[in-house]
């Protein structure tokens, strides 16, 4: 290309941007919008303490309560030997104290695991499952393996003429399928590195959770909405408040197709691991069913997904 | 016997920009046949090999300190009055943390008192920048020197620069790599990516780095959820550099709205890998861009996000930037940033051999 004039290409922009300001008042008021937005979120947050929400607080707690004698102290001119002396001098006792403090701690520390274990299985014994969600680690219930091509095409096959929204959608096969039928489609991913899958393949998927993405889409939107991936691995509770959300973002002749695996189906570790986690594609249907959906179970040739849920509206919204 | 050269660092971390500048510093002199040792505030429990400042006896022919926040090691240098080389990478001004952070905000202030007394003790300044060489000289240093920052630059475009010509359409990833702090002021990019969702609204905009203070990153993702754009903005965190190479290959464009960039590393990065750069025109951010990027001297919302908007959709313009991007980021390859800071140090670490 021709030798470009960077510093016209930047007098070209703030020339627009000032021509917008002036002419379009949404813009400047935007503009002042997203300014008191920000002034109201900073001085609001700016001086709270915000605790790592992912970390565990007891591992927190134990860090935060173990000293370290080592860390240098500095010195200031004129002062070095007598530091120099007293610093000596304290070191070995303040190592002592410090060494006692971390017994302490570290006892402290012990018996709050301990209530923690036994609380544990208190709310274990009484089907109770704390936040609903499983911890890192455990195999297939962290986060469920990539749908097969079965069911990616038996799902995209489902999909009705207009936008579909696709949740829980891993790195998009599901989306891309929908697509290639020349049908608009988006997915929602809460695992950054699907996510990142994805968007390498220039597939729509957005970063986010599955229920906060619903509740923010508009009333009506869709025409199919997928509940796959993840989904199968919450409880009943969040499942029930998707699906009243997902009726509410339906178009009036809207469908919504569930692609999950059946718990029935998992190990026994797992299932114990999962237990109250996620339900089967027969409770989908009568949840549906109760929701004023006409559902039905379609066989789908997979080995984890055998049966898909297609829903079709019957009755509106409540 | 003492080595040569002593390098001091307040701590070594994997990961850590000035961290990887000090062992490709000490890989170069070894490499010159120069005895090395690195001294540090804290030893690392995975290399035992470095020595704790409190064992230092500042006896080596050259200490090379590395500055850019309070620390106990410079504390050392003004105490036992060693005269050193001070690599200088800038120090954040306070004010930036005072709200969100006071102890870091002590802490660079603290910084600067002793850059204040580091000056007298100084035989050579060594900056990254013609910015930062500057602000030593206005301090009273007059043996200043620019050296880049030393590091490995990842790259997967081929040197002529040539590739990607296809059009953005409505969609177009927006990327920024870096801490997120308050001096990095990922706050007006987010909110220059509201705007910008105003004209394309498939677009994205990717946050790579770690946060510090995490309070700061609550408030982004605040920001985001109130602009209404926070299924759009991805908080990818600290990631590899596989994974960062990755991102840089995935954006459309590189953005950078900071107002305090001592160099600015990714913004090299990004235009070795053939990524448009659009900054805002802060600190050395233009030195380091020169005539490869759009810097613009206005950031609010809707200027930044016009700038995005254009580089996404002038395909030509695009092209151009990767071109010029990928040819200015060759004046940081590791061979020739190498050279400069052997030029920097060779008179000082030969005399006496």
């Amino acid at each position: 290309m021709s030798e470009l004039d960077l510093r016209q290409v930047n007098a070209e922009i703030e020339a627009d941007a000032d021509k917008r300001r002036r002419q379009d008042r949404e813009i400047a008021q935007l503009e002042q919008d997203i300014e008191q937005a920000w002034a109201d979120i900073a001085e609001s947050e700016s001086s709270l303490h915000v605790i790592d929400e992912d970390g565990d607080p007891l591992e927190q707690a134990a860090s935060l309560a173990a000293l370290d004698p080592h860390v240098p102290i500095g010195s200031r001119r004129g002062l070095r030997s007598v530091k120099w002396i007293i610093r000596k001098l304290s070191y070995w006792y303040a190592r002592f104290l410090t060494d006692q403090f971390n017994v302490f701690a570290g006892a402290l520390i012990r018996h709050l695991r301990n209530v923690e274990t036994r609380l544990g299985r208190l709310e274990g014994a009484a089907g109770y499952l704390g936040d609903g969600t499983v911890p890192a680690g455990f195999g297939v219930l962290d986060n469920p393996p990539e749908p097969s091509a079965e069911v990616v095409s038996h799902v995209a096959g489902l999909a009705g003429s207009g936008p579909c929204l696709v949740l829980s959608g891993g790195e998009g096969a599901i989306v891309e399928a929908i697509g290639q039928r020349g049908i608009s489609a988006h997915g929602v991913e809460q695992d950054p590195d699907r996510v990142l899958a994805g968007l390498r393949r220039r597939i729509d998927i957005r970063a986010g959770g599955v229920l906060p993405h619903l509740v923010g889409a508009e009333d009506g939107e869709f025409a199919t909405i997928v509940l796959t991936g993840f989904v199968e691995n919450l409880p009943l509770r969040d499942l029930v408040g998707m699906v009243n959300q997902a009726s509410l973002k339906l178009k009036k002749t809207g469908r919504i197709v569930v692609a999950v695996a059946d718990p029935a189906t998992r190990a026994r570790v797992e299932a114990e691991l999962g237990s109250g986690l996620g339900i089967s594609p027969v409770t989908w249907r009568h949840l549906l069913e109760q929701a004023g959906f006409d559902a039905s179970l379609e066989p789908c040739p997979d080995s984890r997904i055998t049966e898909i849920v297609v829903a079709q509206r019957t009755a509106p919204p409540s | 016997m003492s080595p040569t050269v002593d390098l001091l660092i307040p701590q070594m971390a994997s990961g850590d920009a000035t961290s990887n500048h000090t062992r490709l510093i000490q890989q170069l002199l070894e490499e010159k046949g120069f005895e090395t040792r690195v001294v540090v505030e804290r030893r690392s429990r995975s290399d035992g090999s470095d020595l704790s400042v409190e064992k230092w006896k500042g006896d080596a022919r050259v200490s090379i300190l590395q500055h850019s926040i309070g620390s106990e090691v410079a504390q050392f240098v003004i105490r036992k009055k060693t005269p050193v080389v001070l690599n200088y990478h800038n120090i954040t001004p306070a004010s930036y943390f005072q709200a969100w952070q006071p102890e870091l905000a002590k802490s660079v202030q603290r910084g600067r008192q002793q850059l204040a007394k580091l000056v007298r003790l100084t035989r050579r300044g060594i900056a990254d920048s013609e910015f930062n060489a500057q602000e030593l000289r206005d301090l009273g240093i007059d043996d200043v020197v620019v050296a880049p920052v030393l590091w490995k630059l990842g790259s997967s475009v081929p040197p002529d620069g040539q590739g990607d010509s296809t059009d953005i359409d409505g969609a177009g990833t927006v990327l920024f790599v870096g801490r997120l702090a308050p001096n990095k002021c990922q706050h007006d990019l987010i909110a220059a990516f509201a705007v910008l969702s105003r004209f394309r609204p498939q677009s994205r905009l990717v946050l790579v780095g770690q946060a510090s203070p995490p309070q700061y990153l609550h408030s982004l993702k605040s920001l985001a959820r109130r602009l209404g754009v926070h299924s759009r903005v991805v908080f990818a965190g600290k990631v590899s550099d596989k994974n960062l190479l990755q991102w840089y290959q995935l954006s459309d464009v590189l953005a950078c709205t900071s107002e305090h960039e001592g160099f600015g590393v990714p913004l090299v990065e990004a235009m070795a890998n053939g990524l448009p750069v659009v900054a805002y025109d802060a600190a050395a951010v233009a030195e380091t861009v020169q005539d490869a990027g759009i810097v613009i001297r206005d950031k609010r919302p809707v200027t930044m996000a016009l700038a995005l908007h254009r580089v996404l959709s002038d395909t030509p313009l695009r092209q151009s930037l990767r071109h010029r991007g990928v040819t200015s980021a060759q004046r940081f390859d590791i061979s020739v940033t190498r050279e400069q800071m052997w030029i920097a140090l060779k008179d000082l670490v030969e005399v006496g051999d």
